[in-house]
């Protein structure tokens, strides 16, 4: 896979759920707290980046957001079975090429799988 | 005296019981009966949890609280008030007694100090389309009645954190006053390994291929995601290895050595880079998954097992959620 012109490669995860691409903006996610400020402002564009794939905080924006990474788990993690309940494309154990993926909070980027397991994360330079 | 049933044996009653004790223990009850190996326990009813909230001087306010939606808004401070009532809540004697009862029938066939995993089994939990996965709370390594009596308030109130609230007002869709949860209390599996095993392939959709995570000690490492597991994907009918991804396995979920509960260690270095199932217990693992997948009326399951000196165990079945088509 050849990465688009103006797109930037910034990381790769195992890829869990619906393999399309999804673009939208990156926004990390700690709490229900900042759950429920994306369900007022709507999330509806949002790749959501998160660290914990055991509970299933994001549940309730599950059906708005365009895609998911996050920094732990595997195909059998809980945040891995609801992702493919709405088929929304997942990464689970994604890493990052940059030295804080914070930095990416906001930004507008896209994830690509490129196979059955692997996926790529870009930043939209 | 009422003649609801607080406490079932977990063989009792089958895949259809799931509004009498929760989607999890209905499942396990069915494979009991099919001769799947679950470890020993019981249940408690989803009428032991409504018998409890009746006994709750603060039943009133809980039960004005869902009768109605809750504001996105109201919810973390809702859903607060709603599990200080119930942890505020003394246990009566009518339900605590015949708990302690089947605790101590328990430990009294066990050859070693009893410990106990305390589930949840919600109605709305296991369902064909929606999973409920890692809504609720397990609470594992219990070994003293106190602390049984406690996981079992904290596995009640879990129902209405704010994340299962949430997860019920808007992928489940029933009103909350019609949600109730069973809880199953079984000995503790001491796993070496365990997993999550997909009796159909969840990333290609092949329904002829088994798809496993495996790691080193608890489970729940894998459903929390705390490591990265061995991943094998199986060809069901010759039970061959299509595919195998070992994971790197850097820690492990032990039990906590001075506490009741677990906790995330190092793996030992020998292990971490190495497959951590056999061949045979490969091949025992699939075909156990298309024995359980056969009276689940064909449908896929999301199994979760544990082998424990050699000999597996199956902790749980659920449909497979996602759109195998």
């Amino acid at each position: 896979m050849v990465s688009s012109v103006g797109f930037k490669k910034v990381g790769k995860g195992l890829s869990v759920s619906s393999k399309e691409t999804a673009e939208g903006e990156f926004t990390v996610i700690n709490s229900v707290e900042d759950v429920l400020k994306l369900l007022e402002i709507g999330a509806e564009n949002k790749i959501v980046i998160v660290e914990d794939c055991g509970t299933t905080t994001i549940g309730p924006i599950l059906s708005q957001i365009k895609g998911i990474i996050c920094t732990s788990g595997s195909e059998g993690s809980h945040l891995a079975i609801v992702s493919r309940e709405f088929e929304i494309p997942a990464f689970m154990s994604s890493r990052f090429s940059i030295d804080n993926y914070l930095a990416l909070n906001g930004k507008l980027g896209k994830i690509v799988s490129i196979d059955e397991e692997n996926g790529e994360i870009y930043l939209d330079e | 005296m009422s003649k609801i049933k607080l406490i079932y044996g977990l063989g009792d009653r089958g895949k259809n019981a799931i509004h009498t004790v929760g989607g999890k223990a209905a499942h396990l009850g069915e494979m009991i009966k099919h001769g799947i190996p679950i470890p020993d326990g019981f249940v408690l009813s989803t009428s032991a949890f409504e018998r409890f909230i009746n006994h709750s001087p603060f039943r009133q306010e809980i039960r004005e609280t869902l009768d109605q939606e809750i504001e996105l808004t109201e919810l973390i401070a809702t859903s607060k008030k709603l599990q200080k009532y119930i942890l505020e809540t003394e246990f009566p004697s009518e339900i605590r007694d015949p708990i302690i009862k089947r605790f101590k029938d328990l430990e009294s066939n066990t050859p070693f100090p009893l410990e106990v995993a305390v589930r949840s089994s919600a109605n709305v939990e296991d369902l064909v389309k929606t999973s409920f996965a890692g809504q609720a709370d397990t609470f594992l390594c219990i070994s003293t009645v106190e602390d049984l009596i406690d996981s079992i308030k904290r596995c009640w109130a879990s129902i209405y954190s704010a994340r299962a609230l949430m997860y019920i007002q808007q992928m489940v869709k029933v009103p909350l006053n019609l949600v109730s949860i069973g809880v199953v209390i079984q000995k503790m599996v001491n796993s070496e390994v365990a997993g999550v095993m997909f009796t159909a392939n969840v990333l290609t959709k092949d329904k002829t291929q088994t798809l496993i995570n495996a790691a080193w000690g608890f489970g729940e490492s894998i459903a929390d995601g705390q490591v990265v597991p061995d991943s094998l994907t199986i060809d069901k009918d010759s039970t061959n290895i299509v595919k195998m991804r070992i994971g790197s396995k850097l820690k492990m979920s032990i039990r906590h050595p001075n506490a009741c509960g677990t906790i995330l260690a190092d793996t030992p270095l020998d292990k971490q880079d190495v497959l951590c199932l056999t061949t045979d217990q490969i091949e025992e693992l699939v075909n156990y998954g298309i024995k359980i997948e056969k009276f689940f009326n064909d449908i896929p399951q999301d199994v979760e097992w544990a082998i424990e000196e050699g000999r597996i165990l199956i902790l749980q079945a659920r449909a497979i959620t996602s759109k195998l088509d």
